[in-house]
């Protein structure tokens, strides 16, 4: 159904990774891939990281062969093959056989989506506020956040009609109600990318996170850097993740930039790869 | 056979070469000959579970494995788990090892900044004890390898190594190389133990070739004993030990030719064909001896043993080899195998002793008799007559003691276990078998079957309705007992989905879309023990330590009720593997069980109803030999001996054995009945010529199956000890049961009784028989009796109730009329001599006799009455018809010469009158 191989920057990773015993089947293809995407890794300087296919490892490259309907297979190295991919896509629409074989193309159309966005804009860029944020630890509400009174279901940036790109312009998050009586609370604030526990507003509109319950409640996967929207000031593209049972597994895109390094985060109104974008 | 055993006699040197060329032929064969422990022959063959199961092997995979286990208090060290990692990789560089799997090796899959990671539980030995706890934690909480790799106490690490390397190596080699590789480990932990089913093979087989030499000695022993109390003649008791000896060469070297294996039951054969095959041997020389004890030279007394016995000994093998051969017909390869070895074993035996004993009497046979053996001979006829005296005197205490017995067997017959386990069999001195207690202690167990749940729909488990229908099974099957290890794709979907939500507490997916999000981390690799690639097909493991049979069959039955009860319509479930198999199997020897006892009995019943043309007498004279078949149950059951692969053999062939006796009995008793008409002196003599051998070769065959005792193996000394049990329950019973059933039954027939002369020449020339075939004529004769008259005694009067028809078998009847006048002859009308039929006219007219009959010399009349007439026309209608065609057409024939008698005189008045 998906085969996928490996594929992995930086170059040592990748390689000993590949001479693990049990990949030694896959050696042949690793080695080919290594060799053929060494030039392009040698100069990409904004190469995002993809959940692997089949493992979930953290890759930079992976090779992909997906079901096109009546017997038939395209294979696919995201993101060198992204433009073929997204161009095949978006030249009819399609309809997949079954759930699993839909949320094949999903992932690798949303990670080549993800890989167009970043490589929207000119680089590179001229101005630099995002960088030195610690994305990874940042308080909640410093990031734009919006809180849905609708639940977890308005969450799913798959609910909005055409959006396949899991781009957001805020951070969903639902409204719980009020924490019980005595529940202890606190900050809610990303810890190594993780937050945990559940998420709460006070009166005073500030966002509150339960102390006694530590599941985790978002992952922040990935923090990006690139001019998406082309005004040659670097934007933060955050990937995140909800980490709670029924929740939408596939990764929201939050592109967040700023004009001062002490101002606040705001998302950018984006339209999509290649198409202009405006701020708030 | 008499021509058989007296041509050999009369030929010895031919025979002895005949002898001579087989026994070099098998002797080739012996080469060929291997020692081989194959488990699933301990299945049934043909069973369509079983071709399932082969299927489901080949779609899910099948892999030998061996565990190798460490245990000790302080595991949670870091020096251990280097050893543990170093023994590792010693293991995983064997040749014949495809690759281990242990916490350094199998993946744990879990989040790591949002990416999954599933590098092994123990890729980097942890510094600290804590650490260490902590993995093994984190590795017990995973079901798939919860009681598999990691103790239930978390003291315990396993290493499976998966069998099937490149070099394929035979159990020995296996079982050492481990043993090697594990070695070092052995100081630096509390225990350390290997142990797989190429661990249980190995020791079976090397017990077996050691127990080969170790016990047939005594068997041989025992034979030597028993043949000296009885035969007292070097010559006589080395015979049947010659006998064997070329009977278990000519088998090893039918196993050698066929391929069939050393196993643990054929393993058996050689002894049981010491024991078993020496006693017609004994008969036939005890006979041997008794004829030359009557003063009769050899040649004479060769015919006697040939006349006397021949038909018995022949009898008596087709019961012991049905048997044998009744457990052949098992469906289970060892017991198929055995059935066949030992069966053809002793074809061979009985051809072997049909040609060596006359041959060898026959030179040998001059050597006189010492002393003592005519003393021992005298008091035993003296024995016979108090004991038959005693016994007739005791009669009612005898069969109440008896009777009694019987109940208290029937009631134990619940009691009864069944256990099928090739592990069971090692006992409890085994040191792989205790190696197994150790694992099923702190894990899962070795032993394991498969729930296939399947709808024939591509991706069916994908959803998560249909993966719920997983999960709820497995949960029915843990709550049965909380030891089991029950693993699916559902539990590795919930791993996967725990990493993926960074939660250990998370559970299984719970939508469709959740499900298709998780299958995209999904390697079909991982799960391809669990789910085929199309996702139609799941299947659930249970791994267990549940060696008793009832309480598996339970769980089973449980799991299957469930199924049925609660499984989604749209899917289907078959319980298969290893555990079911082998239940299918115990089902099987139960049937077979029982199938073997029937079949004996019905063939002794058969037989002995044959000789004796009647089936009351088979079925009395199954009476001593149901007798130790209850005895043997029920001790089963009150001495908690299950059914198992050995015991499951024992009622079959020791009944096979036990009716020989009973035979032997019922056709001397038979014997000297026609020749003294005295039940008081044929019972007598039967006691007096039988005892003996049938005591001996019983002692013989009790001392011989004791040295099964012996033995290491469970069922093998349980066989053992049942069969002798049976024996001597056979043996008492047939001095007890056998007289009295016999002294009260007319074991000698009316055909019987008939001179040689009547039934060969005034039977077959009477028309009232005309044209029937012999076992018609006898079936007719022994529904009459035989009067006997004295001259001038009356046969009937006229006026008598006509209810009998009369066939004179020898003498002469006077048929006449009576005249009212006094001092008058009456006319006399006929006159029946040997063959002819009187009496059927009024008979078939249902008429008063209209003459008198009466006996002219001493006449001997055949009666047939009006109620045996109908019996015979009910039962048997086309002797009937042929009967009453005989009678229609004599009756015509008299009327004619009755009519050409009366027309000579009856013109000569109309000449007179005209």
């Amino acid at each position: 159904m998906i085969q996928a191989h490996c594929s992995r920057h930086p170059w040592l990773g990748s390689t000993l990774r590949c001479l693990s015993s049990r990949y030694l089947g896959l050696l042949p293809w690793c080695l080919a891939g290594i060799l053929a995407t060494a030039p392009a890794l040698a100069s990409d300087d904004n190469s995002p990281q993809f959940r692997e296919p089949g493992s979930g490892h953290r890759v930079s490259r992976y090779t992909i062969e997906l079901d096109a309907g009546n017997g038939n297979a395209l294979s696919y190295r995201v993101p060198d093959d992204c433009a073929r991919l997204i161009a095949h896509l978006d030249a009819a629409p399609h309809h997949w056989a079954t759930p699993t074989v839909r949320q094949a193309w999903r992932k690798v159309e949303a990670d080549c989506r993800y890989y167009q966005l970043l490589h929207n804009g000119p680089r590179p860029p001229l101005t630099d506020h995002v960088s030195s944020f610690d994305f990874m630890n940042a308080p909640l509400d410093q990031l734009p956040v919006t809180v849905l009174e609708d639940g977890p279901a308005a969450m799913s940036p798959r609910q909005q009609p055409g959006q396949r790109t899991g781009i957001v312009e805020h951070l969903p998050l639902a409204k719980p109600g009020s924490p019980a009586a005595g529940t202890p609370v606190t900050i809610c604030r990303l810890r190594d990318g993780l937050l945990r526990g559940d998420v709460f507003i006070d009166d005073g509109g500030t966002l509150r996170c339960s102390k006694g319950d530590r599941r985790p409640t978002l992952r922040l996967i990935s923090v990006d850097f690139a001019d998406i929207d082309g005004d040659q000031v670097t934007d933060a593209i955050l990937r995140f993740v909800f980490l709670r049972p029924g929740m939408p597994r596939g990764p929201m895109i939050l592109p967040v930039t700023r004009d001062r390094p002490d101002a606040a985060m705001r998302t950018i109104r984006f339209q999509g790869p290649g198409a202009g974008a405006d701020t708030e | 056979m008499q021509r058989l055993l007296l041509l050999f006699a009369n030929r010895p040197w031919l025979g002895l070469a005949a002898l001579l060329l087989v026994s070099l032929l098998a002797a080739t064969q012996l080469g060929r000959i291997e020692v081989r422990i194959a488990p699933d022959d301990m299945l049934l063959a043909g069973d369509p579970q079983r071709a399932y199961y082969e299927q489901v092997k080949e779609t899910f995979g099948d892999e030998q494995v061996v565990l190798v286990v460490a245990s000790d208090p302080g595991i949670a060290d870091s020096d251990r788990i280097d050893r543990l990692r170093q023994a590792d990789q010693r293991l995983r560089s064997l040749p014949f090892v495809a690759r281990t799997e242990s916490l350094f090796t199998v993946p744990h899959v879990r989040s790591v900044d949002g990416f999954i990671v599933d590098s092994p539980y123990l890729e980097k030995t942890p510094e600290t004890a804590e650490e260490i706890d902590r993995v093994l934690t984190q590795a017990a909480a995973n079901p798939l390898i919860r009681g598999l790799l990691v103790g239930m106490d978390q003291r315990s690490l396993a290493i499976a190594l998966v069998l099937g390397g490149g070099k394929a190596a035979n159990d020995a080699r296996v079982t050492a190389a481990v043993d090697d590789a594990i070695a070092p480990l052995r100081e630096h932990f509390a225990s350390v133990y290997a142990v797989g089913f190429a661990q249980v093979r190995d020791e079976l087989a090397g017990r077996i070739v050691a127990e080969q030499a170790e016990l047939l000695p005594w068997a041989i022993g025992a034979l030597l004993i028993a043949l000296f109390l009885l035969l007292r003649q070097v010559v006589d008791i080395l015979t049947p030990l010659v006998t064997a000896g070329i009977s278990i060469l000519w088998t090893y070297g039918l196993m050698g030719w066929l391929g069939i294996p050393v196993n643990v039951v054929t393993s058996t054969v050689p002894i049981l064909l010491i024991v078993v095959g020496s006693t017609e041997d004994i008969h036939l020389l005890a006979e041997f001896r008794h004829a030359q004890r009557r003063g009769n030279e050899t040649a004479t007394a060769l015919r006697a043993m040939a006349r006397k016995l021949g038909r018995t000994v022949m009898l008596t093998f087709a019961t012991t080899f049905a048997g044998f051969l009744s457990v052949g017909l098992s469906g289970i390869e060892v017991l198929s195998q055995f059935g066949l070895v030992a069966s053809a074993g002793l074809l061979m035996n009985f051809v072997i002793t049909i040609i060596f004993i006359p041959a060898l009497l026959s030179l040998t046979g001059h050597w006189q008799l010492d002393g003592r053996t005519r003393l021992f001979d005298r008091r035993l006829r003296d024995l016979a007559t108090r004991y038959w005296q005693q016994l007739q005197n005791h009669r009612n205490r005898a069969l109440a003691a008896l009777g009694i017995i019987a109940v208290i067997a029937a009631a134990g017959i619940p009691r009864i276990d069944v256990q099928h386990n090739p592990v069971a069999s090692l006992g409890q001195s085994s040191r792989v078998a205790a190696d197994i207690g150790a694992l099923n202690e702190g894990f899962a167990g070795l032993e394991s079957f498969s729930i296939i749940v399947e709808s024939g729909i591509q991706e069916t488990f994908l959803h998560a309705r249909y993966l719920d229908e997983l999960i709820d099974v497995q949960a029915f099957v843990r709550d049965l007992d909380e030891r089991l290890s029950v693993s699916s794709f559902a539990d590795y979907l919930v791993l996967l989905n725990q990493a993926l939500l960074e939660d250990p507490a998370a559970g299984p997916p719970t939508s469709n879309e959740e499900i298709a999000e998780l299958m995209l981390f999904l390697d079909h690799a991982r799960v391809s023990a669990y789910v085929t690639e199309d996702f139609s097909r799941a299947r659930i493991v249970v791994r267990h330590q549940v060696s008793d049979t009832a309480r598996l069959r339970d769980m089973l039955q449980r799991i299957g009720d469930h199924l049925e009860q609660h499984l989604d319509p749209g899917l289907d479930a078959h319980i298969t593997g290893d555990s079911m198999l082998s239940l299918s199997a115990t089902d099987s020897m139960i049937a077979g069980q029982l199938q073997s006892v029937l079949l004996i009995l019905g063939l002794f019943i058969a037989i002995v109803a044959f000789i004796f043309t009647d089936l009351r007498v088979g079925l009395l004279a199954a009476l001593p030999n149901a007798f130790p078949v209850l005895v043997l149950f029920g001790c089963m059951g009150y001495a908690g001996i299950p059914l198992n692969i050995g015991t499951t053999m024992a009622a079959a062939i020791a009944i096979g054995i036990a009716v020989d006796d009973t035979l032997h009995f019922m056709l001397r008793y038979n014997q000297e009945l026609r020749a003294s008409r005295s039940q008081q002196i044929a019972m007598r003599n039967t006691l007096y010529e039988e005892a003996l051998p049938v005591i001996s070769t019983s002692s013989a065959m009790i001392i011989g199956f004791l040295v099964f005792a012996g033995s290491s193996f469970v069922p093998v000394v349980q066989f053992g000890l049942l069969s002798a049990l049976v024996i001597a329950t056979a043996l008492i019973a047939d001095f007890l049961i056998t007289p009295l059933a016999m002294s009260s039954l007319r074991l000698v027939t009316l055909w019987d009784l008939l001179s040689s002369r009547m039934r060969q020449q005034v039977i077959p020339n009477s028309p009232l028989f005309r044209g029937m075939r012999e076992w018609q004529i006898r079936k007719f004769v022994l529904s009459s009796t035989l009067l006997d008259f004295a001259p001038g005694a009356t046969v009937y009067r006229r006026d008598d109730t006509s209810d009998a028809l009369y066939l004179v078998m020898r003498g002469t009847v006077e048929i006449t009329v009576p005249t009212q006048g006094e001092g008058r002859k009456d006319p006399v009308v006929d006159r029946f001599t040997a063959g002819q039929v009187f009496g059927d006219v009024a008979l078939l007219a249902n008429e008063p006799r209209k003459t008198n009959a009466k006996a002219l010399e001493p006449t001997t009349l055949m009666v047939l009455t009006r109620d045996a007439m109908d019996n015979v026309t009910r039962l048997h209608p086309f002797i009937a018809s042929r009967l009453f065609y005989n009678l229609a057409r004599d009756v015509s024939c008299r009327w004619v010469t009755f009519m050409t008698r009366v027309k000579g005189p009856l013109d000569r008045d109309k000449r007179e009158d005209g």
